[in-house]
């Protein structure tokens, strides 16, 4: 027994517990690690700068001091833009997902027409989900001026990007099956993915759009900030001049938006998938 | 209901004298370098239920796909209900794959949609649009006759109830009543007792010839169950590489005989069929 314990602990020291690297993958290991420290050297805050400007927000005269009691004078017209804000992310998340089924499915292998439409599809969504949607909104400002329309549009091609790919994706991975029992008998294409493909990919659909919803809540208020609509106008207004008790106040309410949307659209998520 | 003694209509119905629906002359499928089917000839007669025996891969569902073109023939000719299928292309061959209808090995309904749903979904057959798409949306007479579809298979108490709800045997019960939908005039089936226990089974393959004979449908059907073939059908047809070796009415097969044709092993070269 004890023999054969020694044999097995004598065979299983010939097997390098680590691997050698090879030089290629030696040098790239320690190219990242060079870029990390670059990284944190140029663009982390110095602990000296760090601790300055903890001092201005944690002060007794700082601006966490500045925020308490919110300021709520202006109570009326932050919920109003709050309201604007939350119109801008349904307007832009409905229109998105709306535009986002069509291309989905001229994007999804098997549904798509032919091959070259479906890459031209990919790539259209893979655009709109790249270039940000501040990005967007800035594209948007100088095509329909400052507002909220400026932030719908954002919105919606940003959507289109987010959904049209969950779309696609979930429509592939529905069960082929039923198509192919539809196709046996000469359905048309728009027929078998009406009867077959999207009953099945709903509950995915939903969850994206949930989703989507949620991301364009919190992606609206960014928005407002370069001048898109909404509250974000109204945030960057009270820092600017220094008001950050209304700030505190429009903070707080985007938080309670934010919340809410979350927590109903858990309710929508559970209740209908 | 579900033996021999149970059958409502006469075994040798559409035998005699009838025209055939299906000629099949000198078909042949390869895959690459192998040959499944080869030139193998086949005619059936108006309103009879052949049951296609034969060990895995001698060619029976390649053989069925090929007739509605699912798998392309490599070389030969089919004509069936009037129709030089080999030479449709495009519309022309969805208009005849809609008169026929086909029941698969497995149900292929949509889980999320109710029965009736499912079964209205046949209509795509004969048309299109929204209205075809879901019970709620289609025309009264449409859902009419779904209904009157999951009668006959013995299921109009399901038509609301969601199809991933459904047991197996009742799943392919349904997927028949999509079938009828299409008002089809052939019936192929590819082994469709085969995903289901020997009791569904035998009630699904009772269900589809006692309909065929009701409504003057030719069947042909896959069967891997000996039993199956011989009490459901009028004429019992088996392959073996690749061709039609044994070709006898049901009532005078001998079992011993039917036996050796599901125990034979296919040709190396054929077992690739179960994947095509």
């Amino acid at each position: 027994m004890a023999d054969a314990t020694a044999v097995r602990s004598s065979r299983a020291s010939q097997i390098a517990r680590y691997e050698r690297p090879s030089l290629v993958t030696y040098l790239l290991w320690v190219l990242v690690a060079a870029f990390i420290v670059w990284s944190f050297a140029e663009a982390a805050p110095s602990m000296e700068r760090l601790t300055k400007g903890l001092n201005r927000i944690f002060a007794p005269d700082g601006m966490l001091a500045r925020m308490f009691p919110p300021e709520t004078e202006r109570l009326p017209q932050v919920l109003l833009a709050l309201l604007e804000t939350f119109q801008m992310a349904v307007a832009g998340t409905v229109l998105g997902l709306i535009f986002s089924l069509p291309l989905a499915i001229l994007a999804a292998e098997g549904l798509s027409p032919h091959p070259i439409v479906r890459v031209l599809a990919r790539g259209l969504i893979a655009f709109f989900r790249t270039v940000p949607d501040l990005v967007w909104a800035i594209v948007f400002i100088i095509m329909v001026g400052l507002g909220p329309a400026a932030g719908v549009l954002a919105i919606m091609i940003d959507k289109i990007g987010f959904a049209g790919r969950f779309f696609a994706e979930a429509m592939e991975e529905t069960d082929k099956g039923p198509r192919e029992a539809l196709a046996a008998i000469g359905a048309t294409r728009t027929g078998l993915i009406f009867s077959a493909v999207i009953p099945e990919a709903l509950p995915s659909f939903v969850a994206t759009s949930l989703f989507s919803l949620e991301k364009a809540v919190r992606g609206s208020v960014v928005l407002g900030l370069v001048g898109a609509g909404g509250i974000g106008t109204e945030l960057r207004i009270a820092f600017d001049l220094f008001d950050y008790d209304q700030a505190a106040t429009i903070i707080i309410a985007i938080f309670l938006l934010v919340l809410a949307v979350e927590r109903v659209s858990d309710w929508l998520r559970k209740k209908l998938i | 209901m579900t033996g021999p003694a149970a059958r409502s209509a006469p075994l040798q119905a559409g035998v005699a004298g009838a025209a055939p629906v299906v000629v099949v002359s000198g078909l042949v499928k390869r895959f690459g370098e192998r040959t499944i089917i080869d030139k193998l000839d086949l005619a059936v007669a108006d309103g009879t239920a052949v049951a296609l025996i034969g060990a895995n891969g001698t060619g029976k569902s390649t053989l069925l796909k090929c007739l509605v073109r699912l798998v392309e023939p490599s070389a030969g000719t089919i004509r069936m209900l009037g129709e030089e299928v080999t030479a449709l292309e495009g519309r022309a061959l969805a208009r005849f794959r809609s008169g026929v209808g086909f029941v698969f090995q497995r149900h292929n309904l949509v889980p999320r949609l109710s029965a009736l749903t499912n079964v209205v979904h046949g209509v795509q057959a004969r048309a299109a649009g929204p209205r075809t798409w879901l019970q709620s949306l289609a025309r009264g007479e449409v859902r009419d006759e779904a209904l009157e579809c999951l009668e006959a298979v013995g299921l109009a108490d399901r038509a609301g109830q969601r199809a991933d709800s459904l047991s197996g045997g009742q799943s392919q019960r349904v997927a028949i009543a999509r079938m009828l939908m299409q008002r089809p005039r052939l019936v192929l089936a590819d082994e469709p007792d085969a995903s289901l226990d020997p009791k569904s089974g035998a009630e699904v393959m009772d269900l589809l010839y006692r309909l065929a004979k009701v409504q003057g449908l030719t069947l042909i059907v896959v069967s891997h169950r000996l039993e199956h073939a011989k009490d459901y059908s009028d004429r019992i047809v088996g392959l073996a590489d690749g061709r039609v070796t044994l070709d006898e009415r049901a009532s005078d097969a001998d079992p011993a005989v039917l036996r050796a044709f599901f125990d034979r092993p296919a040709s190396p070269e054929q077992h690739h069929e179960g994947n095509a």
